[in-house]
């Protein structure tokens, strides 16, 4: 295997790394003076900024509801979208508790991965692969297990974050596979955002230190660019209790729960032209000893249980306007992600009482995508696009390193050819019609087409009304098509799921500080893949095991004050049930509720801001529950208190609750405790 | 069957600072009379988009030169029109009445579709109000009025100023043969920020 070797890197590489960034930045420094502006805030008087000062401020659109920039009422989803001063005021640290504070999302963790699930479902045993994620439209999911990375795995540093859309409801339309409940699009800081450098430390409970280094600007000559690295160091909890192993170690595991993680991030445009790479490479020690099974057990407290996550992708795109109105965008891309783990297991042989088994994972993608979109007649918005995507190397192994014995080696490619054609039609002031569909053919599986249409209705400018319906699929990926080793056996017969999607949304503003939105929804997910156990030779394997519906409805209100206060309350109610047994679904909150104050102190300098979280309880894959908790977090947000200096200090779960997330059944455990109370101390310098 | 962590801290650091219920009750207290405050000197609120566009439209009136006899006493009201779908008008009202322009008054009024609206310095029209550039300019007459739009190709169809979006940034063009037309003069800052434009053949 050429890079599926095993894990030897250091975590003082990545310094060098920067460092290189760093220095090259100094040439493209000197060669022109950068070009900034002030960022927007809510009390400032607009009328006097100067030109430049006007023309440096965002104003928020949504991009992915219909790959292309619009506001948020003409999207045509329900769509929430949480902004970098929101992550900022609020001390969020991975893109899953950014997620965790948006209306209808919840997020598990099992401290080996964090999987964010939406409206009622986040299926234990699988790895999140029915919410897309992507970049400035690059997709994360890799393709071997479809995994929506949001934790500490998340390509990209928070910090480097301008804005992150959910865009509800089926979105295979557009997006393709794994669009199957949601789309949640990251949108990156350009260089301009950032305007010069950017240093930052945190340090906090479980010795979790974190470091940032960033330089981003727009030269006169028309360049911008921004790079970045980061890295993450955490000792975890340094002993976890798991009475289900109390014969060993009195069922404690100690000192497994740290990891460390780097990344690096360079986007650089000029003119039509831009780039964009991003690479993380993360570490962890797993304390919760799962994949046992009747002929093998996992060894409990073992630090030689890991796994390491790598992702990185490139992108090249082109983006111009012709003399004919046409807009059109050409993008290039590789994507690649690499999983190692290794498994101290017994299998008990007497003369040998640990096996080191290492079970490895490659994919490498290379893609492009063009589209053209223009108006006609002033009424019509056609977006239209083809997409081919070649996934060149699907590899998953799994061997005992001594004596050498493999069980899994397994290569596989596949080709996707999509193309999907969208109109946005104004059908009068009040009226858009957004009809939109999409044809792929997956190389395994066959042909999927998934409409959308959408009727957006604003009777007055108060009061939006949308009616969406949408389908959407998700191909099985190689691991559960592929993956024979541990007990697992391959299945034929595995197909695709698919889902279709009715949604009724409300907006309302209600006077001129607040805002309502109310949505109905109503999923139909057919085939939907799970885990399960053959009884006739005791190996587990993956099929279409159900069909699910899901039905529910979700409330928000909003308050915005120009002073810079802000408030936020949301509420969703779920109801998930196997539409064959009408069982309820395994973690899956019937309840979810939500609130989020932000609190300027001290002019608009310092805010404090609470963020309160809570869930009603759910049931575990054994079918027992884990019960209804509700969580608290505060920050402490200053900036420019002294010049370019930014203080955040943070308290994650306050009142120290207790609770605990079902997990796979390839855990002993039926539920893993959560973090109780932890605080973080950020620093922050831009000069 | 919930089980729980023996110990979610590292010894010595769970102990900072996070004793007794006081600190809560502390904090909760602050917070509140921050609220009470932040809510007691609220304002209206602004969208951005508009705030940010009528501080252009500001700077406009800044950079522009009028035709001698547009504005005849000092005490004239600059007088920008907005023919909008009632979304704009409030916000920039409230941004720009008060403000003046050379000692000229600045007043924010509403234009109506179908009836001409001459002696105004600005007119700009929203995307909402769905009119094109010829429409507007022949609202407006054919001289003295700087045409704002912010429909796509404001500017090259024909109007002088077109709000456009460049990366979630509102930047403006400008078709400087449109200005001239109607007597107005582009001073070279507002050219040099814009996006020169001419007027497109149809």
């Amino acid at each position: 295997m050429r890079t599926l070797e095993p894990f030897s890197v250091g975590l003082f590489r990545p310094a060098a790394l920067t460092g290189l960034i760093w220095l090259s930045s100094g040439v493209w420094v000197n060669a022109d003076d950068p070009v900034t502006g002030p960022s927007p805030d809510i009390g400032r008087d607009y009328a006097s900024l100067s030109l430049e000062e006007l023309g440096s401020i965002k104003v928020p659109t949504v991009y992915g509801a219909s790959k292309h920039d619009q506001s948020l009422t003409e999207a045509p989803a329900s769509v929430s979208i949480v902004t970098r001063d929101e992550i900022q005021k609020f001390g969020y640290r991975t893109l899953a508790e950014i997620l965790g504070g948006v209306r209808g999302i919840y997020t598990t963790y099992d401290r080996g991965y964090t999987f964010i699930g939406l409206r009622g479902v986040n299926r234990p045993g699988d790895f999140g692969g029915r919410l897309l994620i992507t970049v400035d439209g690059q997709r994360i999911n890799d393709p071997i297990f479809g995994q929506n990375a949001g934790g500490i795995d998340f390509v990209l540093d928070v910090d480097l974050i301008e804005q992150v859309e959910v865009i509800r409801g089926a979105g295979s339309s557009l997006y393709g596979n794994n669009a199957f409940f949601g789309v949640i699009n990251v949108v990156t800081r350009k260089g301009a955002d950032v305007g010069g450098g950017e240093l930052s430390a945190s340090g906090g409970s479980l010795d979790t230190r974190t470091g940032r280094v960033t330089y981003g600007n727009r030269f006169k000559n028309g360049v911008e660019m921004l790079l970045s690295g980061s890295l993450y160091d955490s000792a975890g909890n340094s002993r976890l209790s798991y009475p289900e192993f109390s014969a060993i170690h009195e069922g404690v595991a100690e000192n497994m729960d740290g990891g460390w993680a780097r990344s690096a991030f360079a986007s650089i445009s000029w003119k039509a032209i831009s780039f964009e790479g991003g690479f993380v490479d993360r570490r962890k020690t797993w304390p919760t000893a799962p994949y046992s099974t009747d002929a093998q057990t996992v060894i409990f407290n073992d630090p030689r249980f890991f796994t390491i996550d790598e992702r990185a992708f490139a992108s090249l795109k082109l983006q111009a306007t012709l003399e004919n109105d046409w807009e059109i965008a050409a993008r290039s891309y590789y994507d690649h992600y690499r999983f190692d783990a290794q498994y101290p297991v017994d299998y008990f042989d007497p003369l040998q009482p640990v096996y080191l088994n290492r079970d490895l994972a490659q994919a490498e993608t290379v893609g492009a995508e063009f589209q053209v979109s223009r108006s006609f007649f002033e009424k019509h918005l056609l977006t239209a696009g083809l997409e081919m995507r070649y996934e060149f190397r699907l590899d998953q192994k799994n061997y005992d390193v001594f004596p050498a014995v493999t069980y899994l080696d397994s290569r596989d490619t596949a080709t996707i050819y999509s193309a999907f054609l969208q109109d946005e039609y104004r059908l009068g002031r009040q009226l858009i019609l957004n009809v939109g569909g999409r044809y792929d053919h997956f190389s395994a599986y066959g042909d999927s087409l998934n409409p959308r249409a959408a009727l957006i209705y604003e009777p007055t400018k108060f009061t939006t009304l949308k009616l969406i319906y949408g389908q959407a699929f998700r191909e099985p990926n190689v691991y559960e098509s592929d993956y024979i080793a541990f007990g697992n056996k391959s299945n034929p017969a595995l197909g695709p799921e698919k889902v279709r999607s009715y949604e009724l949304v409300y907006e309302q503003k209600l006077g001129q500080r607040w805002r309502l939105e109310g949505s109905l929804f109503y999923t139909d997910a057919r085939g939907l893949i799970g885990y399960r156990k053959d009884p006739t030779d005791g190996l587990s394997f993956f099929d279409n095991l159900s069909n699910v519906t899901s039905k529910g409805v979700e409330g928000e209100l909003e308050g915005q004050w120009a002073s810079g206060l802000r408030a936020r309350l949301s509420y969703t109610f779920t109801d998930t049930r196997d539409a064959l047994t009408g069982a309820s679904l395994s973690n899956s909150p019937e309840h979810l509720a939500k609130l989020a104050l932000s609190v300027p102190v001290w002019r608009d300098q310092v805010f404090a801001s609470f963020d309160l979280q809570a869930m009603s309880d759910r049931q575990t894959a054994s079918g027992a529950r884990v019960g209804a908790y509700w969580l608290a977090n505060a920050t402490l947000f200053s900036r420019e208190l002294a010049k370019g200096l930014e203080i955040s200090v943070s308290v994650y779960n306050l009142l120290d609750r207790h609770y605990s997330d079902p997990v796979s059944p390839d855990f002993t455990q039926d539920s893993i405790p959560q973090d109780g109370r932890t605080f973080r101390v950020k620093l922050g310098y831009r000069f | 069957m919930i089980n729980r962590a023996i110990s979610g801290h590292k010894p010595g650091i769970a102990r900072v600072g996070f004793t007794g219920r006081a600190w809560l009750r502390l904090t909760a207290w602050a917070c509140l009379l921050a609220f009470l405050r932040a809510v007691g000197e609220s304002e209206s609120p602004l969208t951005l988009e508009y705030r940010v566009k009528g501080g252009y439209l500001y700077n406009f009136a800044k950079f522009v030169e009028w035709p001698a006899g547009s504005l005849p006493l000092p005490d004239s009201p600059f007088v920008i029109g907005v023919l909008d779908g009632g979304e704009a008008l409030p916000i920039l009202k409230a941004l720009l009445e008060g403000k003046q322009v050379e000692g000229h008054p600045v007043q924010v009024r509403p234009v109506m579709p179908a009836r001409a609206e001459k002696g105004l310095q600005i007119l700009f029209v929203t995307r909402a109000a769905g009119s094109s550039p010829k429409q507007a300019q022949a609202l407006a007459g054919p001289t003295g009025t700087l045409v704002v739009g912010e429909t796509d190709h404001f500017a090259e169809d024909g109007g002088m100023v077109g709000f456009t979006r460049e990366e979630d940034r509102i930047r403006v063009c400008l078709n400087l043969e449109r200005a001239a037309a109607a007597g107005l003069k582009v001073s070279s800052k507002l050219a040099s920020v814009g996006r020169l434009v001419r007027t497109r053949e149809l």
